[in-house]
């Protein structure tokens, strides 16, 4: 066997064990032991222990471009890049700890099994789940063919193979674990995938500060070279619009992100979530600041400009993990970023077939008096998980221009479209249905159009105007029109 | 716990979570921005890249374990008043 070849053997036996887990954590479901397929399926039955939390929290969160585009910009501006993205330690503490145990106790006094549940009854509006709906099955539709791509084209990059071989193996790989596993699957398998990152992240740690001469050298190097490497400006590549910009995108207002949220409901009890707030800080710490560290490292191995590399950031990783590792370790760490890839893949696979299967035909079936049977929901289910899969992987063999927009607009879109009708419908009685529609419609809208125009406000990302449209329309259309009823609040307050 | 006094301390909890990333926002700032203003090199590293990335890290551990220690309290999640035993 050639080594190259070799190289592969790692992710072919993480893809044997992912398939492995889902199956075996997805029988409890099929058997149907619960007696609630939607429940054990989309949700876990609310069983999730402090480390699988936390591990599926972070997963889902890291994504592809965590462990490539990031590093890859890290290695171009330099330390000041590590510096903006250890903001995000701040993502576990917001979403678990303000909207972790409000959201666990509502969805258990209302049985909801998804966060368009949550919304629909605090906000008495099968017009505001729709929209709702909607919005998460087009934004992750798009978030998770760029993951595909991310995945697949470093797959290329680093072991020689077709993007196409790469895609067929991880790609269907994650779509029939997620069918088979459901929640439960997807959340273990997430776990495994988040030890991998970290594995996989030490190894090349080692590797380029082995293949750099050592850090002094490295460092050196980048003070004769590159001084401006050493400077949070970046000698004004870094300004601090764009530190300001990534607090609000990547580090508060991930709040309302409804991938992180859904994991509020899943839960087992408050220590599970004490213990995976405290664990998700260290991890999500620990791969911000190591990637991006590793980025600014690659300096050492990677000295020419970034035409001599293909005039893109996102080569630099690849060529990183190729110049400085044996094709065998090579194949170890690039498990890491495809488990962020997949990880993040399996979650939002799941959360929009719920949205499509539980909240919209499940549910318009029983308004109508149709009872669903458990075994309907249960073949349906994994059906459309299977299918939508197969639709996200179709496009992402070849994806058209339009994708990579909306998945520009996806991160801050969902941040518009859900953080306030979360939090505030969560902690502000005086929110109600007409305000919730004008803050998720508008804020989208607003977001979406002045990322289009590229008008910015202060010079600060377009999330600004997002947001501020979004509450603005939950303050005023709340204040202007009739409260929520009582016997409705009474679940929340 | 019953349900008015659950309310209470999420209310209390999430309001000290607040504050809690408030000053991690605080500390993120002086201790990278405000830090890089002083000139000093530690085993080849500028002082700000210490402070301001590995120091914001582990602030934040630091002020979670605080949280859960001092702020955060164990209860129920079910409905104690809604159970017929």
């Amino acid at each position: 066997m050639s080594s190259v070849a070799a190289g592969l053997i790692p992710i072919f036996l993480l893809m044997a064990v992912m398939l492995f887990v889902s199956w075996y954590m997805g029988s409890d479901a099929r058997k149907n032991k619960t007696g609630d397929f939607a429940k054990e399926y989309f949700i876990g039955s609310r069983k999730l222990g402090g480390f699988v939390l936390a591990m599926t929290t972070v997963a889902t969160y890291s994504s592809v471009s965590s462990f490539v585009g990031g590093p890859g910009q890290a290695w171009s501006v330099g330390f000041g890049w590590i510096y903006m993205s250890v903001v995000q330690v701040t993502a576990l503490l917001l979403v678990l700890g303000v909207l972790g145990k409000k959201m666990a106790i509502v969805a258990r006094r209302i049985d909801a099994v998804t966060v368009i549940d949550v919304i629909r009854h605090r906000y008495q509006s099968d017009l505001l789940a729709g929209l709702a709906a909607a919005i998460i099955v087009l934004f992750f539709g798009a978030t998770m063919v760029a993951q595909f791509v991310g995945g697949a084209k470093l797959f290329e990059a680093v072991t020689g193979y077709s993007y196409m071989y790469g895609l067929v193996l991880f790609g269907i790989t994650v779509v029939i674990f997620t069918a088979v596993g459901g929640f439960r699957g997807v959340a273990v398998t997430d776990a495994i995938c988040a030890v991998c990152m970290l594995v996989g992240m030490v190894i090349l740690l080692v590797a380029i500060l082995k293949a750099g001469g050592g850090y002094s050298q490295i460092m050196e190097h980048i003070s004769e070279t590159k001084p401006q490497l050493l400077e949070p400006f970046s000698g004004g590549n870094m300004p601090l619009t764009l530190y300001i910009s990534q607090w609000m995108l990547v580090g508060l207002f991930t709040i309302g992100l409804p991938q992180s949220v859904v994991r509020c409901m899943s839960y087992k009890d408050t220590k599970s979530l004490h213990n995976a707030i405290l664990l998700g800080t260290i991890v999500i710490g620990a791969m911000n600041v190591g990637m991006n560290f590793i980025g600014v490292m690659a300096n050492g191995v990677l000295t020419k400009d970034l035409a001599a590399y293909g005039g893109s950031v996102d080569n630099i990783i690849p060529k990183a993990i190729v110049a400085s590792l044996p094709p065998v370790l090579a194949g170890i760490t690039i498990i890491g970023p495809i488990c962020a890839s997949i990880s993040t893949i399996s979650s939002l696979l799941l959360t929009s077939s719920s949205s499509i299967i539980k909240d919209v035909f499940v549910y318009e079936r029983e308004k109508r008096g149709k009872a669903v049977s458990q075994k309907t929901i249960g073949w349906m289910s994994q059906l459309m998980t299977l299918v939508l899969g197969i639709i996200v992987f179709v496009i992402s063999i070849n994806p058209p221009g339009v994708i990579w927009k909306i998945n520009m607009f996806a991160f801050g879109g969902l941040e518009s479209a859900f953080l306030c009708t979360f939090v505030l419908g969560l902690f502000w009685k005086r929110a109600n249905r007409t305000g919730a529609l004008l803050s998720m419609a508008g804020g989208t809208l607003a977001y979406c159009i002045t990322m289009v125009l590229g008008f910015k406000l202060f010079g600060i990302h377009q999330i600004l105007i997002g947001m501020a449209v979004s509450i603005l329309g939950m303050v005023i259309g709340s204040v202007a029109t009739k409260p929520t009823e009582k016997k409705v609040l009474d679940v929340y307050f | 716990m019953e349900k008015k006094e659950k309310e209470k301390q999420i209310r209390k909890e999430a309001k000290a979570t607040l504050w809690a990333v408030a000053a991690i926002v605080v500390f993120w700032f002086l201790s990278g921005l405000g830090v890089s203003r002083i000139h000093v090199t530690v085993f080849h590293t500028p002082l700000w890249v210490i402070t301001g990335c590995l120091g914001t890290w582990i602030f934040a551990i630091i002020l979670t374990v605080f949280l859960i220690k001092k702020l955060y309290r164990n209860f129920d999640l079910d409905d104690e008043e809604g159970k017929d035993e």
